[in-house]
């Protein structure tokens, strides 16, 4: 490098240094993957939680919806002790927690018998088209795109905060009843 | 590899199988030479045009069984692997520019192939050089130095290119394949916003037609049983609505509860205890009754108005009303699951939930003034952000230490007075206690502590601002203050008013979404108002309320941008003194001509190494940081979407030569949209 004929030295360390901001390209990728993963795996569960709580507080028979509240206080707080929980495990409760919940106020005699019930069923049909979106589609998709995402400590931490938070906010919701 | 010319591929199919030689080894077995050598492309396909072009290349610099170094043929194959940087560099550069797959992380392997394509132009002059001096043959043995010398350093660039294109075709691939994530999240957003979209739909449906089961928000049903959150929470099953009989029963005890607990939690606000409507409610205190007439309405409209800042539920609620949320609210009692919004309170709204320090007196003020006198002024309308006047100027303290000070002088100097006006010794520098204050004894305050009289305008220069603002803007008004009678002007916009006061303090006010105000001083003689963290606006921008944004940033995000604008002045300064810098360019000049390739190399380590990670890429990255504001707006500029921003590819262009014009513009844009440009003759 130090040739008599060669003025100009070349400057290789400067290459090398470029070369080197490439290291950590796979590892950033793997990072984004798993935000994407918590984002998402947050998302769905709190689309399916909150149309839970919609129809939960339309339920116009109190005992029945005491009843229901009382369920899902035993559910969330089950499910709370756990530190981390199964995003699947979640989502599949959650869903059935939809049908039942849609089952419950078809259920209800007063509602039956109100003219308008066959109006009611076609809401419900719209519930139900949006539970099969999440379920069919949304769900296999993430589950496709997060293969191996969606089962990681991450996502599984990331559904017990929401658990957690949402089991302690109807607590203290229930508590102020008394 | 689809963006080189034709003359490139043609040069690049030359080098098909070119140098592919077959040499004995040491132990006698014919091997594969790699590198110079070996066959680059690995394609071994046989083409008559290659073939050719193979024959001619037979008399290689040092062709088997020749005992002479051909400098030649050296330079050849140094022309011809600097032709491969280059097809390579422009594919780089073509990619950055069309944002293909790779263009993200394109621009330092770019940088790279320039330094590279500078080595191998060196190499090639040098050569040239050489062959000059020594004849096109070189003696194996009288040249022995100079033979190692350049065949280590074609092989070291051709390893270095080998490399290069490594990291290049990994940056493509890694850009590739962060394409379908993306890509795949939209199938999951799009699902996702259908089925909400289904969820949405029945929900509104339901609402419609079965609005027996649905729980209503606020004011909407009146006297209507509401069985939201709140209303499990608080025992409160109905909202509880003005009218002249009293309240009894459960409804009863929840009217003298909430009677008790704003006496209790608002009584040390002078502007409520001092009302007629709370002189009227609490005139038998600690009885209270079960009444939810005119004066109690009124306290509690004030108390709503007064807390909104904290609590945006109350800020769209102007009744009297005692609502669940309101009593919620005034319980202190944390919030639960919001039923009403199906939604799972934020963690943030969740630790708020807190009775509110920060009561705002002036606002609350406003409404038991309107409320209890009926003299609202008919020029100030109730939907724009117009205050009501203030009572007394503002304070000269800039700072809450320097407002501290005076509240200390002032309870220990008049500790009676102090009491009976409720000054604490610490607090706002400028709201309505410490005014009063001050205008009680801010002269004394004032000699005593040897502070500077405070400056202030007369009748004639109040008059000649307000004509200077009236050009600005129609909404300004001259109001005296209503305590002691100093004149102030008004200027409002919309939901944001302000004040400007013959002290030449400065107050501007957002109430949109709860009430924010700023201080500042209004410097008459460069015609702007200082506010804190050295943020500075032209006097038409203050009175026409349009500095909101720039105000609303917080200090880390103000000093961010002023960060970004420093590193962004301070590179360009950099970039100027170094193309000033004549030994710097000095080896690059002369000898051989300009030497642009191996200036572009030595400017762009230099550029690696001093500015990239020091001031740009520091500077980018606070831009992108900060929230969307008029200042990114503005800064944002220096990224993209702008011709004429500093772009080191174009500045590397003009260093080649290759435009007509050596010189190179750009423009830095600042924070606060002013922008400064700057240029270099790049014809060293």
């Amino acid at each position: 490098m130090n040739n008599r004929r060669l003025e100009y030295n070349p400057l290789f360390e400067s290459i090398t240094d470029s070369a080197r901001r490439y290291e950590t390209i796979s590892e950033q990728t793997t990072v984004d993957k798993t935000k994407y993963a918590v984002e998402y795996a947050r998302r769905i569960i709190e689309t399916c939680y909150s149309q839970y709580l919609y129809f939960l507080n339309s339920v116009p028979d109190e005992t029945k919806k005491n009843e229901l509240i009382a369920e899902l206080d035993k559910f969330l707080a089950d499910q709370a002790k756990q530190p981390m929980i199964d995003f699947k495990t979640f989502f599949d409760a959650m869903i059935s927690n939809i049908e039942n919940i849609i089952t419950q106020i078809s259920s209800i005699q007063s509602i039956r018998n109100l003219e308008n019930f066959s109006k009611l069923q076609e809401i419900f049909k719209k519930v139900e088209q949006g539970k099969d979106e999440l379920k069919d589609v949304t769900f296999v998709e993430y589950t496709k795109q997060y293969a191996t995402e969606y089962t990681s400590d991450d996502v599984k931490k990331a559904v017990g905060t929401f658990v957690k938070f949402s089991s302690e906010a109807l607590i203290q919701s229930l508590a102020k009843k008394v | 590899m689809t963006n080189f010319s034709r003359k490139f591929t043609s040069l690049l199919e030359s080098m098909k199988s070119s140098n592919f030689i077959m040499e004995d080894d040491a132990d006698g077995t014919k091997k594969e030479r790699s590198g110079l050598f070996g066959d680059r492309t690995s394609t071994g396909k046989s083409q008559s045009r290659s073939d050719r072009k193979e024959q001619r290349l037979e008399d290689r610099f040092d062709k088997k069984g020749d005992d002479k170094f051909l400098v030649r043929a050296y330079i050849k194959a140094v022309e011809l692997l600097k032709d491969q940087v280059l097809a390579t560099r422009i594919d780089i550069f073509n990619t950055i520019k069309n944002k293909l797959a790779g263009a993200k992380y394109g621009d330092p392997i770019l940088r790279s192939a320039d330094t590279l394509l500078a080595l191998m132009i060196n190499l090639k002059i040098n050569a040239e050089k050489l062959a000059k001096e020594e004849g096109s043959r070189l003696e194996p043995i009288k040249n022995a130095e100079d033979i190692k010398t350049y065949k280590s350093l074609y092989a070291e660039n051709e390893k270095e290119y080998e490399e290069l294109k490594k990291k290049w075709n990994e940056a493509k691939l890694k850009e590739q394949n962060e394409q379908p994530v993306l890509a795949a999240n939209q199938k999951i957003e799009k699902s996702l916003n259908i089925a909400k979209k289904y969820f949405t739909e029945a929900q509104t449906e339901f609402g419609a037609n079965f609005a027996q089961f649905v729980q209503k928000k606020g004011e909407e049903k009146k006297e209507e049983v509401k069985k939201d959150d709140s209303s499990t929470a608080t025992g409160l099953t109905t909202t509880l609505k003005e009218r002249d009989d009293v309240y009894t029963g459960t409804d009863g005890d929840l009217v003298k509860e909430v009677k008790k607990l704003i006496y209790n939690k608002f009584r040390k606000y002078a502007t409520l205890k001092n009302s007629s409507d709370w002189k009227a409610v609490y005139k038998n205190w600690p009885t209270v009754t079960g009444s939810l007439r005119t004066n109690t309405a009124n306290v509690i409209k004030a108390v709503k108005k007064g807390s909104a800042t904290d609590y945006p539920d109350l800020a769209s609620d102007k009744t009297g009303d005692i609502t669940p949320k309101f009593l919620e609210i005034l319980r202190g009692i944390k919030e639960g699951l919001s039923y009403n919004t199906s939604k799972i309170v934020s963690f943030e709204s969740f630790m708020k939930n807190r009775i509110s320090e920060a009561f705002d007196e002036e606002a609350a003020g406003t409404v038991l003034s309107k409320a209890s006198t009926k003299k609202s002024k008919s020029s100030s309308s109730s939907s724009s952000g117009k205050s009501s006047v203030p009572s007394e100027p503002a304070t000269p303290f800039k700072t809450k230490e320097d407002g501290n000070k005076f509240r200390e002088w002032v309870n220990k100097k008049y500790p009676d007075w102090a009491k009976e006006n409720n000054l604490d010794a610490s607090g706002s520098e400028n709201n309505t206690y410490i005014r009063k204050a001050y205008a009680q004894y801010g002269q004394e305050y004032n000699k005593a502590t040897s502070t500077p009289e405070v400056k202030k305008m007369d009748g004639k220069q109040m008059n000649n601002l307000l004509a200077k603002i009236k050009e600005y803007s129609k909404k300004v008004e001259l109001q005296l203050t209503t305590g002691s009678g100093e004149p102030v002007i008004l200027f409002y916009t919309g939901k944001v008013y302000g004040h400007i006061y013959n002290n030449y303090m400065v107050s501007y006010v957002n109430t949109e979404g709860g009430k924010k105000v700023w201080w500042g001083t209004y410097n008459s003689e460069k015609e702007f108002v200082s506010f804190g963290s050295g943020k500075h606006f032209n006097l038409k921008s203050v009175v026409l309320c349009s500095i909101t944004e720039g105000l609303t940033m917080t200090k880390e995000e103000s000093e961010k941008a002023a960060k970004a604008d420093e590193l962004l002045a301070k590179m360009s300064d950099m970039i100027v003194a170094k193309f000033g810098d004549t030994s710097f360019w000095k080896p690059f000049k002369g000898t051989f001509n300009d030497d642009e390739d191996a200036a572009v190399a030595a400017f762009s380590k230099w550029y690696g190494s001093k500015i990239e990670d020091a001031y740009y890429n520091p500077a980018i990255n606070r831009i992108k940081q900060l929230p969307t504001s008029k200042a990114k707006e503005n800064l944002m500029k220096n990224v993209s979407n702008t011709s004429d921003r500093f772009q080191f590819d174009k500045l590397i262009n003009k260093l080649y030569g290759s435009t007509s014009n050596d010189t190179y513009k750009w423009t830095i844009y600042k924070s606060n949209g002013t922008s400064k440009s700057y240029n270099v003759d790049t014809d060293f």
